[in-house]
C-alpha cells in the first residue's frame, strides 16, 4: 500500500527532520552519482553535485508530506538540473532549448489538469502551445529561480481560465434565455434560474442559497436548512454535481 | 510518521471545506491534491462550477481556490520529471 511519508518539518521539529536525515543518508550515495551524471550536460560553471543532493534534501524536509522519499528525491534532483539548464539556456536566449525542456513536463501537467474541464476539452498540445507564447512575452520568466514552476503556474492559470469561461458561457446563455433583461444584474435571480434548470429540490435550493448568499458554513447551512443528509460537504459536493451536471459542465458524463 | 492516502472522495470534501468555509489543514491538503491526478481535475471542475454562482461571495470563494491551487502548483513541480510520475 502507498504511504505518506509526514515530514512536518516546516512545523520546527527538529526530531521529524532528523528521522527524515536518517532515512534520505542511504539514498545520498546513489543521489550523488546521478547528479554526477545530470550536471554533465550542464554548461560551465557546473555546479557540486554534492550540493544539489543537499537541496533535494532540503526541498523534501520543506514538504508537508513525501510518497516514496527515493522516487521524490530522484525527481527533485531532475528538476534541480533542468530548472538550471533552462536558466543558462533563457540566458542565452536559446528558446529552442528551453521549451525542448519544459514541453514533456508542460505536456503532463496540462494532461492532467484539462481532465477537469467540461467537454470539449482542448487538445494538450494547443495549450502548451499557447503557454509557450506566453512565456515569450513575459519578462519575469527570464528572471525567476525556478521557470519550471513559472510555466507550470502559467499552464494552470490558463487551465483554470478555461475552466471559468466555460462556466460564465453557460451562464450567459441562461441569462439570455431565461430572465427578462430588467433582471440581468441581479444575482438572486440568475441563481434561481440556475436551481430551476437542475431540478434541485427544496433543502438543496436552501443549502445552496445560504452558503452563496447568506456566507453560512456549510455545516451551519445544512443544520439550519434541516438538510440535506449526510456529512455537509459531502452533501454540497453533490448539490454541485447536480448543478454541473444540469448546466452541462459534468465532465465525467460529458467526455 | 505514517498515513494512509487520502481517497478522491475525502479530499473533494476537504477542498470544499477549505474554499468555502476556509476549515481544515492547507497544507496537508496542498500536498495531498499536488500527488492525485483526479483531484487536482477535480479541483479545475471545481473552477468552473463556482464561476457559473453569481455574487460577491463566490468570487471571494474562487480567489481561495486560487490560492490553494498556486500553493499546489508549487509542489507539484517536481511530479513530472524524465524518471516519471508517481
Amino acid at each position: 500500500m502507498s504511504v505518506v511519508l509526514r515530514t512536518s518539518s516546516q512545523l520546527g521539529d527538529p526530531d521529524v527532520t532528523d528521522a527524515l536525515r536518517r532515512q534520505f543518508e542511504p539514498l545520498v550515495s546513489a543521489l550523488s552519482e546521478r547528479a554526477t551524471m545530470l550536471v554533465r550536460g550542464l554548461p560551465e560553471p557546473r555546479p557540486n553535485p554534492g550540493d544539489l543532493v543537499e537541496r533535494v534534501f532540503h526541498f523534501l524536509a520543506a514538504q508537508r508530506s513525501v510518497t516514496d522519499l527515493e522516487a521524490a528525491a530522484r525527481r527533485h534532483l531532475e528538476t534541480v538540473v533542468d530548472n538550471l539548464a533552462i536558466r543558462a539556456a533563457l540566458q542565452a536566449n536559446d528558446f529552442d532549448t528551453v521549451f525542448a525542456r519544459l514541453q514533456p513536463r508542460l505536456e503532463r501537467w496540462a494532461a492532467v489538469l484539462v481532465r477537469g474541464l467540461p467537454a470539449p476539452q482542448p487538445d494538450v498540445g494547443d495549450v502548451v502551445n499557447e503557454v509557450f507564447i506566453k512565456l515569450r512575452r513575459a519578462p519575469l520568466f527570464s528572471e525567476v529561480d525556478s521557470p519550471i514552476g513559472y510555466a507550470n503556474r502559467t499552464v494552470k492559470n490558463l487551465v483554470v481560465d478555461l475552466a471559468r469561461k466555460r462556466g460564465r458561457e453557460i451562464v450567459a446563455e441562461i441569462d439570455e434565455r431565461d430572465l427578462p433583461r430588467s433582471e440581468l444584474e441581479h444575482s438572486t435571480a440568475r441563481l434561481e434560474a440556475i436551481i430551476r434548470k437542475a431540478g434541485l429540490d427544496p433543502l438543496e435550493i436552501c443549502m445552496l442559497t445560504r452558503v452563496v448568499f447568506e456566507r453560512l458554513a456549510v455545516p451551519t447551512a445544512q443544520r439550519e436548512c434541516g438538510g440535506p443528509r449526510g456529512d455537509p460537504y459531502y452533501a454540497l459536493e453533490k448539490i454541485f454535481d447536480k448543478v454541473a451536471s444540469a448546466l452541462g459542465l459534468d465532465r465525467r458524463s460529458a467526455s | 510518521m505514517t498515513a494512509p492516502t487520502q481517497t478522491r472522495t475525502a479530499l473533494a470534501e476537504q477542498l470544499l471545506a477549505a474554499v468555502i468555509d476556509g476549515e481544515g489543514d492547507v497544507a496537508t491538503l496542498v500536498s495531498d491534491l499536488a500527488a492525485s491526478d483526479e483531484a487536482l481535475a477535480g479541483a479545475v471542475s471545481l473552477a468552473a462550477r463556482l464561476a457559473t454562482l453569481p455574487g460577491d461571495h463566490a468570487r471571494h470563494l474562487e480567489a481561495r481556490l486560487d490560492a490553494i491551487l498556486d500553493a499546489v502548483t508549487l509542489v507539484a513541480e517536481s511530479r513530472f520529471t524524465d524518471s516519471g510520475q508517481r
